[in-house]
Parts: C-alpha cells; sequence; structure tokens
C-alpha cells in the first residue's frame, strides 16, 4: 500500500495545484454542446444489393445508388461524400449493370 | 490518504474524458478507454474515403444509445430499368421456393463480381451447388407446373399440391448437407471483400423474400408491389375481381394461423455471415438445417394458397395468361456462373 501511496504522491500533487485551474475547465466543459451521435447510413435497398454487381475499391464492395457509392466494413454501411477517382472512372467506362432474375418483361 | 486517492481518480476522470490526460493515477489512468473521438473513429477509414465527413464519422460503431440516430440517405434516383430489376427479383422470390437460404447463396453467386482469374473455380462451384440443389429445384418445378394446370383447369387439386409441398419440404431439408464441400470451395476461392459481398446479397435476398412473400393480414392489404397488384397488372383484373378476392385472402388470413418463424432464419444467416466473412470457414459447423424446408415449405403454401383463392375468381381468358405465366416460372433456367448479362432482355 506504501508503494502505491509513494506512485500517488507526484501525479497527486499536480493534480492539487492544478485543482482551481480545473474546477473552472470543468464548468467550461459542461458548457460545450454535446457532440451529435454518429450518423446511422442507411444502405441501398435489397433490390439494389441482390441485382448490382458490386465495384470492389480498398478492400470493400461498393455499390452506386441514389447518386453515391456505398460501401460497408465490420461497423457498418458507409457512403463517399466525394466520389474517388477510381470508382468515378469505372462508373463512366463501365456502369455496373442490373441483374435480371426474370425473362418474360 | 483516501481523499487524494479520491481526486486524484476524479482528476483522472475529467482529464481523460477532456482528451488530454497527460498523467495518471499510477497505472489506473492509462488502462482507462481512448476518447471516442472523431480523429479517433476517422483512422478505421481507408484513405480515399475519409475525405468523405458522413462515412468518416460513421465509422465506429455506434453506442447502443446512438443506434436511434436519425437515419440520413442521398435523394434516390431510380431509371425504369432499376425498377423492372427490382420488381423481378421480387417476383421470382414469389414463386422459387426450393433449398432455402442455399437458393439465397446460388442466386448471389450471380450478381458476385469475379475476376477472370476466378471464373472457372466459381463456375465449378455453382455447377456443383446447382447439381445439388436440383432435387429441390424439380420439386419447385412439379409444384409450379400443378398449380399452372389447376389454375388452367378453374380448379386447383390441394391433395396433389400438398404432395407437391411435402416433396418440396423434403428435398430442401437435404440441401445444407449436400452443398457443405461447395461451401468450404467457396470461402476459399473468393477475396474478403468477397465473402463480404456474399453475406451482403445472401442478406438482402433474404429481404426480399419476405416482402415478397408477406404472411398475415397485413399480405391481404393494399401494396404497391404486392402480389394481387401484379396479379392484377398481369391478367388486367377488374376492380370487383380484385375487391373480391382481396376480401377472400382477408379471410383466409383470418382463418388460418401464422406459423411462419422468421427470426430463425435471420438468426441462421446472422451465423451463416459472421462464419463465412472470417478467415476460416466450416460449413459443416453451421447447425439449424431445419431452416431451408421451413422457407421453402412455407413459402410454397404462401404461394399455393393464393393461387387457390384466385383462380375461381378469374375469366377463362385470364386463366390462360396466368397458367402461360406459372409455366414460365417453371421453366425458367438459372444463369451460368458469374454471367450478370444472362437473363437481361
Amino acid at each position: 500500500m506504501n508503494a502505491v501511496n509513494h506512485r500517488l504522491s507526484i501525479p497527486a500533487a499536480g493534480a492539487i495545484l492544478s485543482l482551481g485551474l480545473l474546477v473552472g475547465a470543468s464548468a467550461d466543459v459542461a458548457a460545450q454542446p454535446v457532440p451529435p451521435p454518429p450518423e446511422v447510413v442507411v444502405p441501398p435497398p435489397p433490390e439494389v444489393i441482390a441485382t448490382v454487381e458490386p465495384v470492389y475499391y480498398e478492400g470493400h464492395p461498393a455499390y452506386w445508388y441514389g447518386g453515391h457509392w456505398y460501401w460497408r466494413d465490420p461497423h457498418g454501411w458507409h457512403w463517399y461524400g466525394v466520389e474517388p477517382a477510381y470508382l468515378r472512372d469505372h462508373r463512366a467506362h463501365a456502369p455496373p449493370p442490373r441483374y435480371h432474375y426474370e425473362h418474360r418483361r | 490518504m483516501r481523499s487524494i486517492e479520491w481526486k486524484c481518480g476524479l482528476l483522472a476522470a475529467l482529464l481523460t474524458t477532456s482528451g488530454a490526460a497527460a498523467f495518471g493515477c499510477g497505472g489506473e489512468a492509462t488502462s482507462s478507454p481512448p476518447p471516442a473521438s472523431p480523429a479517433a473513429s476517422a483512422s478505421a477509414v481507408p484513405v480515399a474515403s475519409a475525405s468523405a465527413e458522413p462515412a468518416a464519422s460513421a465509422s465506429a460503431p455506434p453506442a447502443a444509445s446512438q443506434v436511434a440516430a436519425p437515419q440520413t440517405a442521398p435523394a434516390e434516383t431510380t431509371t425504369k430499368e432499376d425498377e423492372e430489376a427490382s420488381a423481378e427479383v421480387v417476383e421470382h422470390h414469389r414463386h422459387h421456393h426450393h433449398a432455402g437460404v442455399g437458393q439465397f447463396v446460388a442466386m448471389s453467386l450471380e450478381t458476385l463480381g469475379i475476376t477472370p482469374e476466378q471464373h472457372a473455380a466459381i463456375e465449378k462451384i455453382q455447377a456443383t451447388l446447382r447439381t445439388k440443389l436440383q432435387p429441390a429445384r424439380a420439386a419447385d418445378r412439379k409444384l409450379i407446373g400443378l398449380l399452372a394446370d389447376g389454375v388452367a383447369a378453374g380448379k386447383i387439386d390441394k391433395a396433389k399440391v400438398d404432395a407437391a409441398i411435402g416433396q418440396l419440404d423434403a428435398t430442401s431439408a437435404t440441401v445444407h448437407a449436400a452443398a457443405v464441400e461447395a461451401l468450404d470451395q467457396l470461402h476459399a476461392s473468393l477475396t474478403d471483400a468477397q465473402r463480404m459481398a456474399l453475406v451482403d446479397k445472401v442478406k438482402a435476398h433474404w429481404q426480399i423474400w419476405q416482402q415478397a412473400n408477406e404472411s398475415g393480414a397485413s399480405a391481404a392489404e393494399p401494396h404497391e408491389h404486392g402480389r394481387l397488384e401484379e396479379l392484377s397488372r398481369d391478367v388486367s383484373l377488374s376492380p370487383d375481381q380484385v375487391d373480391k378476392i382481396r376480401t377472400n385472402l382477408r379471410a383466409a388470413a383470418a382463418k388460418a394461423p401464422d406459423h411462419f418463424e422468421p427470426e430463425k432464419v435471420t438468426a441462421r444467416l446472422d451465423t451463416f455471415g459472421s462464419a463465412f466473412e472470417s478467415a476460416t470457414f466450416d460449413a459443416k459447423t453451421l447447425k439449424a438445417p431445419e431452416v431451408n424446408p421451413h422457407l421453402a415449405s412455407w413459402g410454397a403454401k404462401r404461394m399455393a394458397g393464393f393461387y387457390e383463392i384466385v383462380t375461381p375468381v378469374l375469366t377463362p381468358e385470364q386463366r390462360t395468361k396466368l397458367a402461360d405465366h406459372l409455366r414460365e416460372h417453371a421453366n425458367h433456367e438459372e444463369a451460368p456462373a458469374g454471367d450478370s448479362k444472362e437473363g437481361k432482355p
């Protein structure tokens, strides 16, 4: 316990010296607006994912939908706010085809 | 001393929370998790995507309290071809119920996007899958043929249809064991990104299947791409016919209890997805093979029940048209591996 107390003494002294500053700082922190929660991106509809061949880019399958490229990683779905040059070129020269599961239409 | 320890702990907590912890209490403070700052979450985003603010901010897994955050999506733009392709995949899932999840995997391969170097290997795997799914596919074809005959004749033979559904159930139950080796080979042949795409596609097919085979009272209510609405467009139903069929669908939904358990399928697909996206995969370890017959027979019963209700209301001309339509489904051939142009008009 003594060793623990000794290890604590230096930072604890620093903490005491900084206490007045921190009290004021903590008031400022409390006044900060709460940052907005992370955006939950809605992926393309299942009909798109099921019928469109993805473009593989940066180790992810990417889907062009609604004017944006969407991609997923283990954390969830994302979209590129600025279209990467590779995907823009791919879309211009070889737009991802839609697969048609029925012949009759 | 306890007082000092408490103050130190409080200070460390304050400083850590503000992201400016310059010192700590022994090793305690440094064992606290790092702040979840935007910079920290952006570091997990590929370089090219880091410029996109929405992507950067969404790259960290949302906390439980953040799951309900407002969802955003850019404005949708669809073409006529998009709408046709979307309607067709719904139509496909409305009429083909063989093999359950195995069918979703086989369908997903058609749009996976494979390299020329992979083509031969994937084509071989898909041919194997097709062979393993063939008994279920034949049972599916037989069922649709029976329904077509019944519609054309003005009366569906329920005993024969029930026997065909039983056969579909039995053949679909064998699919998982038969396809284990092919699934393992598929996993070994695909890149990490392709495996991720396959899982997304399988889950997308499951979502579409649920939409196409909606059950219960809500299935009888109007939907833009509902089963009755599609039939109405296909055979030009009169408003009176639509009303009569809808009334009968509501009555049938009220009378027949709904035994479908979609959560079982979802759980199975979640298990499959996690396993298939991993570096190692063994299809033998996947449990719940009963999901395939559950999915196949339930979908088939929904389809048969719908045509049993519809048939007496149709005119002879409409019945002929519908029977032809069903026979087209019965004879629908699946595309070769990776050929996304097959099936295009």
